[in-house]
């Protein structure tokens, strides 16, 4: 092994195992036909790369450029809560959803809790953390700035 | 890009710490986003944690007899007195099959006795084991005189297109058909399949999801 040298040809070697799950998963697709229907899976797929590409990208993007407007203190955790409200709210708008437009009224074996309270109950803490650690930061920030020689 | 790299004017000391730390906040919020999704989808699936999951489709405590119901016999359009009728047969057919078979509740209950543990793992992400007790499609074949086939088409009596079509039908494979485990489940977890778990009986089978696992099935179309 040579050091950096072999490592350089990692991104390869993944990309190359990538390319390969593709092709099991493509075959597979249209082995099964009857069952993964391509035709639809296909235009799923478009579907879910445009949605990506040109809602949810220029979305983050516009956010994470507002947020360097904000307090130095504050930037890095309100980016970091945005994230980690951003991922918790994938998981649960499953939930708050089918508890807005019930999908078999009278079975609450579908759904069984109340989605949007768990949601405060995860990201609350998490909120509360955060800004705590700003406010930390803004006033660590304040006392530095205030004993630096003038 | 180096180039590019070259052209900017470089970062005060200060501001590279602020860059480096912001950095190390973003690598931290994807580290705990994954924590935390690892945690969710861990707690609603894994006995010991169920109390502690927030944000589960289901859960093993509000269930019939220990297992969530993604389909009520009702919205399903199947009735109760239909399948306790007299006339209600389970038909092996197809044109593998030469010796057709039409088997009533009782029929098939004189032919149950196979046991097996086996989850309901749904495409929506939540998995229930439990266990199953019914007539091993293998034994079904082997009394139909089967030798040869492709593929076996389990069809179901659901004749609603709500909530997915999908569930009115699987397709078994013949390795999957073959399999010993794989089964017309009448029992669940030791008491009679609930008609809103697909009385009289349901396809289990290993290594399917929960989507395939036919219940209220009406006919075994042996190809």
């Amino acid at each position: 092994m040579s050091g950096a040298g072999e490592w350089r040809r990692l991104p390869r070697v993944l990309v190359g195992i990538g390319c390969c799950v593709l092709l099991y998963g493509l075959v597979g697709l249209l082995r099964h036909a009857a069952v993964t229907t391509p035709v639809w899976t296909a235009v799923r797929w478009i579907l879910i790369l445009m949605t990506n590409d040109l809602v949810l990208m220029p979305l983050v993007i516009v956010v994470g450029v507002l947020t360097t407007r904000l307090p130095r203190a504050f930037g890095p955790v309100v980016r970091a809560g945005l994230i980690i409200s951003g991922c918790v709210f994938i998981v649960a708008t499953w939930g708050v959803i089918g508890q807005i437009r019930e999908v078999q009224p009278g079975n609450n074996e579908i759904l069984p809790n109340h989605y949007p309270t768990s949601l405060a109950l995860i990201l609350g803490p998490v909120w509360a953390v955060l800004l705590l650690v700003g406010l930390a930061r803004s006033r660590r920030k304040a006392g530095k700035a205030a004993a630096r020689p003038r | 890009m180096k180039e590019h790299d070259e052209e900017l004017p470089p970062l005060s000391p200060e501001d590279e710490e602020e860059v480096a730390r912001s950095r190390r906040w973003m690598l931290g919020a994807v580290a705990t986003s994954s924590a935390m999704l690892a945690f969710s989808f861990l707690s609603a699936n894994v006995g010991a944690l169920t109390r502690f999951a927030l944000l589960p489709s289901r859960r093993k405590d509000i269930s019939t007899a220990g297992l969530p119901v993604q389909t009520r016999a009702e919205l399903a359009g199947v009735e109760l007195a239909h399948v306790l009728s007299p006339d209600f047969k389970i038909r092996v057919v197809g044109s593998a099959v030469p010796r057709p078979l039409a088997l009533g509740i009782a029929d098939l209950r004189a032919r149950s006795g196979h046991r097996a543990a086996l989850p309901i793992s749904c495409v929506q992400g939540w998995s229930v084991a439990a266990s199953w007790e019914g007539v091993p499609i293998r034994d079904l074949l082997a009394e139909a005189g089967v030798r040869d086939f492709n593929h076996i088409i389990v069809t179901s009596l659901q004749k609603t297109m709500r909530p997915q079509a999908m569930f009115t039908s699987a397709r078994l494979n013949r390795a999957h058909a073959l399999d010993p485990d794989t089964m017309l489940a009448l029992k669940l977890n030791g008491e009679t399949l609930h008609i809103n778990h697909g009385f009289p009986a349901r396809l289990i089978a290993p290594n399917q999801p929960g989507i395939m696992q036919t219940k209220w099935v009406d006919q075994l179309e042996v190809v």
